[in-house]
C-alpha cells in the first residue's frame, strides 16, 4: 500500500452519475435501501449507509463528498477512546468495538462527515474509510469510488503526485479553473483533494468562515497541555491557603471546631 | 365517531394492557413483600405448604367441588370461568388482531366452539347473578363493586358475540363494537384494583388466609397490656 | 403518615421516575432514534446538554461549599456542606447515569479506563468524573457511617476528609473547565458569542457561581419542605459571596467578548443575540442586583426565586454553548422529544427520591433526622391491615405511601409505555433523488418522501415499465413529478368512510356483501374498491400537474445511468482501447438538438465565467 494515499477530485469533469456511490455501497457491504433521514436534520446525501455521494449545484456543477481523511484529524483528536485512528499510511478508520458512542466526533469534524446508526440498538459511526482494508490487503489497487469513476473526475496516488497533477491542471487551464485545491492547506491539509470552477466553500460547516491552515485539534490541545499544571497549582494554592488560615487562628489562640477534620485531628493528638 | 374509535383501539387499548401488566406485577410485589413481613411476625411461622398447595389447584380443578355442598354455583362459576379464560385468549379474531398489532399468533379455537364458549359464559354469569340474588346471606354481602363486575362481564361477552355476530346485532356496528373495546379495557383496568385481582394473587390469598389464623384476636390489646401501655393507641 | 407536603412532592417524584422507566425500554430495545429527536446534524441533544454539561455545572456546589467550609473555614457555612456534598454526589451519579442513557454503546462506558487519548477534552472529562464520584463517595462516607456500628471505618474517613476535600477540589477545576475545552475545537459550530479561547476558564468561573446559586436553592426548598426554619444567616452571607462571583463573571465575559472584537454582535439583533441577552440577564444581571439588596437577603422567598432564576440561567447558557447556539451553522431543527425529558427529569426525580431517603436515614442534618425518626416511630406502630377484596396483608398505616408511590410509578409506566412512539416515525420519509437514491425532496423546502424504486419498478411491470415514469420528460426536464401519477398526494384525507358504506348497503347485514363470510375476516377476502368503483378510480391521468414535486429522475438522468456502466466497462478494456469511450464527448457532439434545448434551460452564468 503507498504511503499517504490521496484521492483528487476534479469537480469539472464530474457527470454525477454516482457510479462511486454504487461502487461504495458494494465494496462495503452497505444497504442499497437504509432508514429515512431524521426528522430535523439538513440530509447532504450522505448517511450512515451512503459514505460518499454527490452533491448537485446550479448549472451542472457535482460536487463529490466524502470523508476528507485530514492530516490532522479533528474526530481522531476528540475521539476520548480512541476508535477512530489515523493510520500510519493515511486514512482515518473506526474499530467499533472501542467506540462508547459519545458521537464527540461527528461534532468535532468540521466538514460534518460521520454519520450515525440511529435506529440501531448498537449503533456504530460511519463514514469513508478510504477503502483501507482492501488497499492494506492488496486486493484493490485504489479506493473502489475511483475505479468506478467513468470520466476520470476522481483520481488516486500519493498525495505529492495528486498534488502535482493538480497544479498541473490549474496551471493549463487558469481560465477554466478557480486558482486554488481545496484540502492543500485547510485545517492542516486533507487527504482528499479538490479542483473546481465553483467556489467549494460548502463542503465545511457555516461555508467554511471560520477553517484556517491551523489544525483543529490545536484549539483544545492548547487548553489540555495545561492541565496538570492547573492540577498541581490548585491543590498547592488550597493547600497554602488552609494552612494560612490554620496558624493565624492558632497565633489568635482560637481554635476553630469548624470541620471534621479539624476536631478528628486534635482529638487524636491528645 | 372514527377519531374515537381510533383512540379507543389504539392508544387506550395499549394503555389498558400497560395497566393490567404492570399493575398486576406491581400487586405481586407488593403482596410477597407484604406477606413475608406478616410472616415474620406471624407467632406460628409454621406454613402448612402441601394444604395450600393442594387447597389452591384444588380451586383451579374443581371436580371434587361439583360433587360438593353448591353443585350449581360451581357450575355456573365453571362455566363463567372457562369462557373467561379461553374466549378472550383463543378467539381467532382476537388471534388475528395480536398478530397483527405484534407479530405474534398461537393457535385458535374453532369458530363454533368459541361461540358456544361465549353463549356459556353468558348462561352462567345469568346464573351467579340469580344465586346472588337467591341466596340471602350473598344477598346481604353484596357490594356494589361485586354487582359491576358481574354487570360488566356480562356486557362485554354480550357486546362481543353482537361484534362476531353483526346480523343478530339489534344496534349499529360501531356502538356495539366500542362498548365491547370499552367493555374488556375496563375490565383489563380494573383487574389490578378489585376483587379481580384473583386471577393473579389466588396462591398469596390462600397464604395470608392461612397466616390469619395465626395471629390471635385482639392479639395487639394483650401486647399493649403486657407492656403496661393498655388504653394507648398503638 | 408522612408530612403532607413530602408525600405529594415524593409522589411527583415516582411518577416521573415511571414515565423514565417506560422510555428507558423504548431507548434500550429500540435505539436512540426511537427515543430521541437527534439527528447527524445534531448528535448532541438534551441529555448532553442538560444532563451531562448542566450537571455537572449543578453539581459545583459540592466543590465550592468544601472549599469555603474546610479551606476558608468559614463555620457559619458548616449546615451546608453535608447536604452540599451529597447533592454533588447524586448530581455525578445522575451524570453517569444519563450518560449510561445518551451513549450509544453504554456498555463500553468504561472504556476511558483502558484505551487513552490524551488529546481529547472528553478524556479529560471522563476521567476527573470518574475521579471524582470516587472523592464525593469518600466525602460522604462519615455522614453514612456516622451512627452506624463501624465506628472505626467512621474515624478512619473522618481524618481523610482534608486531603480527600483538597483533591475534590483539584478535580473540579479541572473537568468544570473541561466542560468548556469541549467545544474549544468547534467554532465552525458555537456562535461567536459563546466561543472563546478563554471557554474553559468562563465555564470554572460560571460553575462556581452557579454552584453557590444551587446551594442556596436546594437549602430554601429542603427547609420548606420538610417545615423547618430556614437558616437565613447562612443563605444571606451566600448570597454576597454569590453576587461577588456573579459581578466577576459578568466582567469577565464581558472584557472576553471586548478583546475579541464581539460586543457588537450582542446587540445584532439576531435571535442568538437575543438569546444570549436573555440568559446573560437571567444568569448574571438579575441576581447580581438581586442578591445585592439587603431586603432580598433577608427573605427566604426572595433568596430561593432569585438562585432558581440563577441556576436556570446557567443551565440555559450549558444548553446554548453545547447545542442551541450550533443551529447558526448547522441550519438544522431540533426540540428534544418529550421521551428525552422524561428521562432528564426521570434521572433528577430518581437523585432527589434518593436524597430525600438518605436525608432520612442518615445524619445529613442530625437535627432533622431526629425529628423524622421520632414521627416514623409513631405511625409504624399502627395497627395491621387487610385489603377488604383481595383479603392480602397491607402492612402497618406508614407503608400506605409505599402503596402509593408504586401505584404512581406503575400507572406512569403505562402511560409512558403507550405513548411511547413506534420504532420509525411514520410521516414525512423523504426523498431527495431518484437516482440510486431513495430519498426525494420536495420542492425546495424541508419536505422530503420515501421513494421505494423497486417497488415502483416491480408494480409497474418490471423493467419494461421504465418508460412509464423516466420517459414523460425530454432533456433539460429536472424530474417527474409524483404527482403526475399519486394525484391525492400529500392531501390528508381518509376517502374511505366505512359508516357510510355500511349505511349505503343496508345495515350490518351488508358487511358480507364486501368482506365476505370468510373467518376471520381478513384483508384478502375483501372486495377490491375498484370492484364496485370501476369509473370513479382515476389510475392515470399523465397531463395534470397538481404540485411542483421533483421526483423520478428525467429523460437525461434515465438515459445516463442506462449508457454509462456499458461505456465506463468498454473504456477500461485493454484489448479495445478506446479510453474515450468513458467521456462525455464519445455521445455529445456540439450543436446537436438536444444540446440547444438544453443551452436554453441552463443557460451558462456571466458571473460564474467571469470568475478567475
Amino acid at each position: 500500500m503507498i504511503q499517504n494515499p490521496t484521492i483528487l477530485t476534479d469537480v469539472t469533469k464530474c457527470i454525477g452519475c454516482e457510479q462511486c456511490v454504487a461502487a461504495c455501497k458494494k465494496i462495503n457491504h452497505l444497504p442499497a435501501q437504509g432508514p429515512p433521514p431524521r426528522p430535523g436534520s439538513t440530509p447532504d446525501g450522505l448517511s450512515a449507509d451512503r459514505w460518499t455521494t454527490v452533491i448537485r449545484k446550479p448549472h451542472n456543477h457535482f460536487v463529490r463528498k466524502q470523508c476528507r481523511h485530514c492530516e490532522q484529524p479533528a474526530c481522531v483528536s476528540v475521539c476520548p477512546v480512541g476508535a477512530l485512528q489515523k493510520t500510519p499510511e493515511g486514512p482515518v478508520i473506526y474499530d467499533k468495538s472501542i467506540c462508547m458512542g459519545c458521537r464527540y466526533c461527528m461534532l468535532g469534524c468540521p466538514f460534518g462527515i460521520p454519520h450515525y446508526e440511529w435506529t440501531s440498538a448498537a449503533p456504530s459511526v460511519r463514514k469513508c474509510i478510504m477503502c483501507y482494508p482492501h488497499l492494506k490487503s492488496g486486493e484493490v489497487k485504489e479506493p473502489a469510488c475511483v475505479t468506478a469513476c467513468p470520466t476520470k473526475a476522481t483520481l488516486f496516488g500519493t498525495r505529492e503526485e495528486m498534488l502535482a497533477e493538480a497544479h498541473k491542471r490549474l496551471a493549463a487551464e487558469p481560465k477554466k479553473y478557480i486558482q486554488r485545491i481545496w484540502g492543500e492547506k485547510i485545517v492542516g491539509g486533507t487527504s482528499v483533494l479538490y479542483i473546481a470552477d465553483i467556489s467549494l466553500d460548502f463542503l465545511g460547516w457555516n461555508d467554511s468562515k471560520e477553517l484556517s491552515d491551523e489544525p483543529l485539534p490545536r484549539k483544545t490541545w492548547a487548553a489540555l497541555k495545561m492541565v496538570p499544571f492547573e492540577f498541581v497549582g490548585m491543590g498547592a494554592l488550597m493547600g497554602a491557603i488552609y494552612w494560612i488560615i490554620e496558624r493565624r487562628r492558632a497565633l489568635a489562640g482560637q481554635h476553630s471546631d469548624s470541620t471534621d477534620a479539624g476536631r478528628e485531628e486534635r482529638g487524636h493528638g491528645k | 365517531m372514527g377519531n374515537v374509535t381510533h383512540f379507543v383501539r389504539g392508544p387506550l387499548l395499549v394503555f389498558a394492557f400497560m395497566v393490567f401488566f404492570l399493575g398486576i406485577l406491581r400487586q405481586v410485589v407488593v403482596t410477597v413483600v407484604e406477606l413475608w413481613r406478616a410472616y415474620e411476625k406471624a407467632g406460628d411461622q409454621h406454613v402448612p405448604v402441601s394444604f395450600l398447595f393442594k387447597r389452591s389447584l384444588g380451586w383451579i380443578v374443581p371436580v371434587n367441588a361439583l360433587r360438593g355442598t353448591r353443585t350449581f354455583y360451581t357450575f355456573a362459576s365453571l362455566l363463567f370461568h372457562a369462557g373467561m379464560l379461553l374466549v378472550p385468549l383463543f378467539l381467532a379474531g382476537h388471534v388475528e388482531l395480536i398478530r397483527k398489532g405484534i407479530g405474534l399468533s398461537w393457535p385458535t379455537l374453532p369458530p363454533g366452539f368459541s361461540d358456544g364458549l361465549t353463549l356459556a359464559a353468558l348462561l352462567g354469569l345469568a346464573a351467579l347473578a340469580f344465586l346472588r340474588l337467591a341466596d340471602r346471606a350473598s344477598r346481604t354481602l353484596g357490594t356494589f363493586q361485586d354487582w359491576f363486575l358481574l354487570a360488566l362481564c356480562f356486557i362485554a361477552f354480550l357486546s362481543g358475540y353482537w361484534v362476531a355476530h353483526p346480523a343478530s346485532n339489534p344496534l349499529p356496528f360501531t356502538v356495539i363494537y366500542l362498548v365491547h373495546l370499552l367493555g374488556a379495557e375496563l375490565i383489563l383496568l380494573l383487574v389490578p384494583f378489585t376483587k379481580l385481582a384473583h386471577a393473579a394473587l389466588f396462591p398469596f390469598t390462600r397464604i395470608s388466609w392461612e397466616l390469619g389464623w395465626h395471629f390471635v384476636p385482639g392479639a395487639g390489646a394483650k401486647v399493649r397490656a403486657s407492656l403496661g401501655k393498655a388504653g394507648e393507641p398503638v | 403518615m408522612e408530612n403532607r407536603r413530602i408525600f405529594v412532592f415524593k409522589g411527583i417524584l415516582w411518577f416521573i421516575c415511571g414515565l423514565a422507566a417506560a422510555v428507558a425500554i423504548l431507548r434500550y430495545a429500540f435505539g436512540l432514534g426511537a427515543a430521541t429527536a437527534l439527528s447527524d446534524t445534531t448528535p448532541w441533544g438534551l441529555w448532553v446538554g442538560f444532563d451531562v454539561m448542566g450537571g455537572v455545572a449543578l453539581a459545583a456546589g459540592g466543590f465550592v461549599i468544601a472549599a469555603i467550609v474546610h479551606i476558608f473555614q468559614k463555620e457559619r457555612y458548616h449546615a451546608a456542606a453535608r447536604p452540599a456534598i451529597l447533592t454533588a454526589f447524586l448530581g455525578y451519579g445522575a451524570v453517569a447515569v444519563g450518560l449510561l442513557f445518551d451513549l450509544g454503546l453504554p456498555w463500553h462506558i468504561w472504556h476511558p479506563i483502558i484505551f487513552w487519548n490524551i488529546h481529547s477534552a472528553l478524556f479529560e472529562v471522563a476521567w476527573c468524573v470518574m475521579l471524582y464520584l470516587t472523592v464525593l463517595a469518600l466525602e460522604l462516607a462519615p455522614t453514612i457511617l456516622e451512627r452506624t456500628p463501624f465506628q472505626r471505618a467512621y474515624r478512619f474517613f473522618s481524618r481523610l476528609a482534608l486531603p480527600i476535600m483538597i483533591l475534590g477540589i483539584m478535580l473540579s477545576t479541572l473537568h468544570q473547565s473541561s466542560l468548556g475545552s469541549l467545544l474549544l475545537i468547534m467554532p465552525f459550530r458555537v456562535y461567536p458569542l459563546w466561543y472563546s479561547h478563554l471557554l474553559p476558564e468562563l465555564f470554572f468561573v460560571s460553575a462556581i457561581c452557579l454552584g453557590l446559586s444551587m446551594v442556596m436553592f436546594e437549602s430554601s426548598i429542603t427547609s420548606w419542605l420538610y417545615r423547618r426554619k430556614p437558616e437565613l444567616d447562612m443563605l444571606s452571607g451566600l448570597a454576597k459571596i454569590a453576587a461577588w462571583a456573579l459581578s466577576f463573571y459578568l466582567a469577565f465575559k464581558l472584557v472576553d467578548l471586548f478583546a475579541q472584537h464581539k460586543l457588537g454582535l450582542m446587540f445584532a439583533g439576531t435571535w442568538e443575540s437575543k438569546l444570549f441577552l436573555f440568559e446573560m440577564l437571567i444568569s448574571t444581571v438579575l441576581p447580581i442586583i438581586l442578591y445585592s439588596l439587603p431586603a432580598v437577603r433577608r427573605s427566604p422567598t426572595a433568596l430561593w426565586l432569585t438562585s432558581l432564576t440563577s441556576v436556570l440561567g446557567f443551565v440555559l447558557n450549558r444548553i446554548d454553548a453545547s447545542g442551541i447556539s450550533q443551529v447558526w451553522a448547522t441550519r438544522s431543527f431540533y426540540f428534544p422529544a418529550w421521551t428525552e425529558f422524561a428521562i432528564s427529569l426521570g434521572i433528577v426525580s430518581a437523585c432527589g427520591l434518593v436524597f430525600f431517603f438518605i436525608q432520612e436515614h442518615f445524619p445529613v442534618d442530625p437535627h432533622e433526622l431526629e425529628t423524622i425518626e421520632r414521627e416514623r416511630a409513631t405511625v409504624e406502630k399502627s395497627t395491621p391491615r387487610f385489603a377488604p377484596f383481595t383479603q392480602v396483608w397491607l402492612g402497618e398505616g406508614w407503608r400506605k405511601s409505599l402503596r402509593v408511590y408504586s401505584l404512581l410509578f406503575v400507572l406512569a409506566m403505562a402511560v409512558g409505555l403507550t405513548l411511547a412512539p413506534k420504532s420509525e416515525p411514520a410521516v414525512d420519509r423523504p426523498i431527495q433523488r431518484a437516482r440510486g437514491a431513495d430519498i426525494l425532496r420536495v420542492g425546495d423546502g424541508p419536505r422530503y418522501v420515501y421513494f421505494d424504486h423497486k417497488r415502483h419498478q416491480d408494480d409497474n411491470g418490471g423493467k419494461q415499465s421504465c418508460v412509464l415514469c423516466h420517459h414523460l420528460h425530454m432533456a433539460g426536464d429536472v424530474g417527474t413529478p409524483c404527482s403526475e401519477c399519486h394525484r391525492g398526494l400529500y392531501t390528508p384525507t381518509n376517502i374511505f368512510s366505512h359508516d357510510r358504506h355500511v349505511a349505503r348497503l343496508g345495515g350490518d347485514a351488508s358487511c358480507v356483501k364486501c368482506h365476505g363470510k370468510r373467518r376471520p375476516v381478513d384483508l384478502a377476502a375483501v372486495k377490491k374498491c375498484s370492484g364496485c368503483h370501476e369509473k370513479d378510480m382515476m389510475t392515470k391521468n399523465p397531463v395534470v400537474k397538481v404540485f411542483d414535486v421533483r421526483t423520478a429522475c428525467s429523460y437525461k438522468d434515465a438515459m445516463h445511468k442506462m449508457c454509462i456502466p456499458c461505456h465506463a466497462k468498454k473504456a477500461s478494456d485493454p484489448k479495445l482501447n478506446k479510453p474515450n469511450l468513458g467521456r462525455c464527448g464519445a455521445c455529445h457532439n456540439s450543436g446537436t438538438e438536444s444540446e440547444k434545448i438544453y443551452l436554453a434551460a441552463f443557460p451558462p452564468q456571466p458571473e460564474e465565467a467571469a470568475r478567475p
